[in-house]
């Protein structure tokens, strides 16, 4: 059970929660299902919070971990995207040359493995420290800025991809959904 | 003249890009991408993804928060308060009956 206050802050949260959801999910609802799912959770172990500490950083290291259970979940029930096929994608969805538009970056984002989602989102979005970003993620300060270093080198691939004319051929998106069926 | 051989790390190009050098350190990391193309490249591409990170994401900010989401916290509001006025008016009767 929480105090009005308690209540108070945590509800003040809920937007920045559905921004760094969204930044992970692409449906806007199951964005808010995975909001949802992180609320439900940080309520009923709001005991476990250190008073002092950043609530908003607690709240987004159960966010994360909400997500990464979820993702484990999907894996046994074999719906997972192995994070050696990024590159794969990167090729087999192209697109003709064309400028920018802002899905097309949803898009490319999308594409990255999740770990790379989340640092992009921290350290860009939420212009979180090495330091902060390693509380959320539960790493060690260099996990995250090889992380970090990585994920850009990586969207600077796949944004070089959508830039250069390349082969139209399957549509990653289709064939996952065949493939969870 | 002096030579200034500043070694500048990969770790320098991204808090380059994200703003987040000291002024000092900034300037030293300007004078070597003027000199590196590749390296500014990088740069640049970084510096982009951020912004487009930001005007993709930034507007959820400001979005109503769905009632659905409100409700879970609100509802496990504690209802203590009402027991705490219950229990002072105990313990005012109790008062009030003792001599």
């Amino acid at each position: 059970m929480l105090t009005h206050e308690q209540a108070m802050a945590i509800e003040e949260q809920i937007p920045a929660l559905r921004r760094y959801a969204r930044a992970l999910v692409r449906n806007a609802d199951r964005a808010d299902d995975l909001v949802q799912d992180c609320l439900e959770r940080a309520v009923s172990r709001f005991h476990q919070f250190q008073p002092g500490t950043n609530l908003r950083t607690w709240m987004f290291t159960i966010l994360h971990n909400v997500h990464c259970d979820a993702l484990r979940r999907q894996k046994r029930r074999g719906t997972d995207v192995p994070i050696e096929e990024w590159e794969r994608r990167a090729k087999t969805n192209a697109n003709q040359p064309r400028a920018m538009e802002m899905r097309d970056f949803r898009r490319m984002f999308s594409k990255l493995p999740e770990s790379d989602r989340h640092i992009l989102y921290l350290v860009g979005v939420e212009g979180y420290s090495y330091e902060e970003a390693s509380e959320v993620l539960d790493v060690a300060v260099g996990t995250v800025k090889s992380r970090l270093f990585r994920a850009r080198e990586r969207l600077r691939t796949l944004q070089d991809g959508m830039t250069e004319p390349m082969t139209p051929s399957t549509n990653w998106e289709g064939s996952l959904q065949t493939a969870s069926i | 003249m002096p030579i200034c051989l500043e070694i500048i790390t990969e770790e320098d190009l991204h808090l380059y890009a994200d703003g987040r050098l000291e002024a000092d350190r900034r300037e030293a990391v300007g004078d070597y991408l003027s000199e590196d193309d590749e390296a500014l490249q990088r740069v640049e591409a970084y510096h982009w993804q951020t912004a487009e990170l930001h005007r993709w994401l930034c507007p959820v900010i400001a979005e109503p928060v769905p009632e659905r989401l409100a409700a879970i916290v609100r509802s496990a509001i504690s209802q203590n308060r009402s027991v705490v006025v219950v229990s002072s008016e105990d313990r005012t009767r109790q008062s009030l009956r003792t001599p």
